[in-house]
């Protein structure tokens, strides 16, 4: 008995200690803490005044190791600011963000695209970074940048993320295949109807002209732009048009007589097809450099042949935890030397072709990183103005391309899902 | 030294039999009173941490479903209309009906199974009996995401082991996950095959706690195999039915996990239940207040069945008194 009194007050203090230690928060040592607790006051513990940005980031395979080289010279560059680049799964910070903004430990940068920034945007959870854009002399990255990636994160005249990484969805093609079929150089096409008879001349019993991913909304997205219709454009649904029908029908053609590919395929399906070489051309983003060399093919790639184009677009947004204008220096000071010519220029080695466009070819070492750079300026958001309910938009649009790619009434089809999705945008 | 005061025998503290304090000794009150601080403090511990982790969020969350919080906005009240809307809303009663769904069919059917395997595993002539009751049980120490994760690998429709051997057979398996006609019953029976080890270990105590010489009486009487179940086994059960009922439904009306790995809710919303309808609404939509508002709904309903089902099981036990 009189031993279990101490033992058991002991045994309170201690989970109350534990308690309040994992309820204080953050205050600059922890890694998953934003800066704010600490030292955005402008005192640290030995920094000297320097304000420490906390960036969230999903990039885990090479292309991490060429961001974290990025942050590094970054903060070796300059004495008034620090970032501490931390990577976690896509997934992951979807969670934690809403979590750790709303408790006031997030990070100050965060990687996103355009379909979730808005919403971020909206609660106020990411900030505008128009100064950034408005003082191209001390921003000196500003006017090189492609003007089209601004515009995706600008709205109501204000924007919002710097550019990160950017890519316009390219073909990229077999080279085997493509000699196979004894194309040439001079083959690359130049429009749609010319893809598509390349597309006729690779297929044969064995393989297919292109792994068209039919239940895919950025590959619909982006032939329905191509040719001259629309998707989603600020929110607002033009799937049913008299010049989506005519694609679309154009489309069935190839799928249903040409059998140019085959259906039924989600992105995923695309390039397994593509990477176990039955495929001869692919739409996709720079990872499919590093996915066709994982499966032993041998790649090279063209611009999609059209000036709509969707891109994988991925900036840095600046969070609601930069609440003091140190804070907001540094994250344009870091943007800006993100987006400077000699890093640019790393970056490439990310595959990611580089966001401004005065890199000139010599300074590009991949030829096809080259030739991605030239379509940046076409690529686009493919569902600008959309906030939520994106799955069921994808859902109800793939179900509305299967059935095409299988022969079903297109005119029909383009109707009815066009009524659904409004209701989605709603 | 007074020989009483030598030794006192323990008394109860509080209860039936516990001594009136007002008719004990000073020391006797004083030594009630550190036992009692003994035992707060001993629960002190487990108190802080439910208190911080469970009754707090609980509270929080409760407090937030009457306001339009986002989680990173300041709430404002809005009253009730976080629960009219969930009542009125067509995506929630769309999850609210797929839920109802999940858990008329996953329930029954894991308790169906469950008790089949046990009654099988019960017999003492099984040949490696215990072997395979730990076999069975394995699925459920594993989390249900890993288990999603494997199934939706085996069924995957282009590079699944399940499809490549009725290919085999002949017969071309469907797009199951990407069909809204198979893919609930896909997703429970990930949830069934992962939980019916756990529901066979639960029935097979209870079947031990039932005295054998029921059986030999019964079989005495003529009663065939068919017969003792429905005469002896299942009415012996029926604490232990309870108990598994109401943990099962809970369960169903939970489900969440392999839902989200598997199908994220769809295709076109088929497989989207109350729990992840949540999910969406609070980390996708940014409508926490919504979301939470959700979340109690579904406590109600679990605590509806759970006191229909003692309700229910009271009343036959008194019948059978």
């Amino acid at each position: 008995m009189e031993r279990k009194l101490p033992v058991a007050f002991g045994g309170l203090a201690l989970v109350a200690a534990l308690a309040l230690a994992a309820c204080g928060g953050g205050t600059g040592g922890s890694g998953s803490s934003g800066s704010s607790g600490g030292d955005a006051t402008g005192s640290d513990g030995g920094g000297g005044g320097k304000t420490t940005l906390l960036a969230w980031h999903g990039y885990t395979e090479a292309d991490g190791k060429v961001l974290d080289k990025i942050v590094a010279a970054f903060n070796e560059s300059q004495d008034a600011c620090e970032v501490k680049a931390e990577a976690i799964a896509w997934a992951s910070i979807t969670e934690k963000l809403i979590t750790s903004l709303g408790a006031g430990n997030g990070p100050n940068l965060v990687v996103q695209g355009p379909d979730t920034g808005l919403g971020y945007v909206n609660q106020g959870a990411f900030l505008d970074v128009q100064d950034y854009y408005d003082d191209p002399e001390t921003y000196t990255s500003v006017p090189a940048l492609f003007p089209n990636l601004a515009e995706a994160v600008t709205w109501d005249g204000k924007t919002y993320g710097i550019p990160m990484g950017t890519a316009a969805y390219a073909m990229y093609y077999n080279k085997d295949l493509w000699a196979a079929a004894g194309l040439t150089d001079a083959d690359v096409p130049t429009t749609i109807d010319e893809m598509l008879d390349v597309a006729k001349k690779m297929t044969n019993g064995e393989n297919y002209g292109i792994a068209a991913p039919d239940k895919d909304p950025i590959f619909l997205a982006t032939i329905l732009h191509s040719g001259g219709g629309d998707f989603i454009t600020d929110g607002e649904a033009f799937i049913d048009s008299p010049e989506n029908v005519a694609t679309l029908e154009k489309w069935q053609k190839a799928f249903v007589e040409d059998k140019v590919s085959p259906t039924g395929m989600d992105q995923t399906a695309a390039m397994e097809l593509f990477g176990s070489g039955r495929a001869g051309m692919i739409l996709n983003g720079p990872w499919q450099i590093t996915s066709a060399e994982s499966f032993g093919i041998d790649a090279d790639v063209f611009g999609w042949p059209a000036t709509w184009v969707a891109g994988v677009l991925n900036y840095w947004w600046s969070t609601s935890m930069n609440d003091t204008d140190e804070e907001k220096a540094c994250v344009y000071a870091f943007g800006d030397f993100w987006n400077s010519r000699d890093m640019q220029v790393v970056w490439q080695d990310s595959f990611y072709p580089p966001n401004r466009s005065d890199i000139t070819p010599e300074e590009f070492t991949d030829s096809r990183i080259a030739t991605l750079a030239e379509f940046s300026q076409y690529a686009h958001y493919y569902l600008s103005g959309v906030q939520q309910n994106f799955n069921d938009i994808s859902s109800t649009t793939n179900a509305m391309m299967e059935q095409i790619s299988q022969g079903g009434n297109v005119a029909d089809l383009v109707a009815s899902t066009q009524s659904k999705v409004e209701g989605y945008l709603k | 030294m007074n020989a009483k005061l030598a030794y006192r025998a323990p008394r109860m503290i509080g209860g039936k039999g516990a001594q009136d304090p007002r008719t004990l000794s000073a020391g006797s009150r004083r030594m009630r009173r550190r036992r009692n601080l003994l035992g707060y403090l001993f629960s002190g511990p487990a108190l802080v941490i439910l208190g911080i982790f469970v009754f707090y969020p609980t509270f929080y969350a409760l407090a937030i479903s009457f306001t339009d919080s986002s989680g990173l906005n300041a709430p404002s009240f809005i009253g009730a209309e976080n629960y009219v809307r969930a009542f009125t809303e067509e995506d929630s009663l769309k999850a609210l009906a797929n839920t109802v769904v999940y858990a008329v069919s996953y329930a029954p059917l894991v308790i169906i199974v469950a008790l089949a395997v046990a009654l099988l595993l019960n017999r003492s002539d099984l040949w490696l009996r215990s072997l395979m009751r730990t076999v069975i049980f394995v699925p459920f120490i594993i989390s249900m995401a890993v288990a999603a994760l494997a199934w939706s690998f085996i069924i995957d429709a282009r590079t699944g082991l399940l499809p490549y051997w009725f290919s085999r057979l002949g017969i071309d398996l469907p797009d199951i996950l990407a069909s809204t006609t198979w893919a609930m019953p896909a997703v429970i029976f990930v949830a069934v095959w992962k939980n019916f080890g756990y529901f066979m270990v639960i029935f097979l105590a209870g079947l031990q706690n039932i005295p054998r010489d029921l059986y030999e009486a019964a079989a005495l009487d003529g009663a065939n195999a068919w017969r003792r179940l429905l005469a002896v086994t299942l009415p012996g059960l029926r604490p232990t039915m309870t108990y598994v009922v109401i943990l099962a439904a809970n369960g169903a009306f939970q489900a969440f996990d392999q839902i989200y790995v598997m199908t994220g809710g769809g295709p076109l919303r088929s497989t989207e239940t109350i729990v992840y309808r949540v999910y969406i609404e609070g980390f996708a939509n940014f409508r926490q207040g919504y979301a939470s508002a959700l979340s109690f709904i579904l406590m109600g309903i679990t605590m509806i069945i759970g006191i229909v089902q003692l309700i229910v099981s009271r009343r036959q036990e008194r019948d059978l008194a």
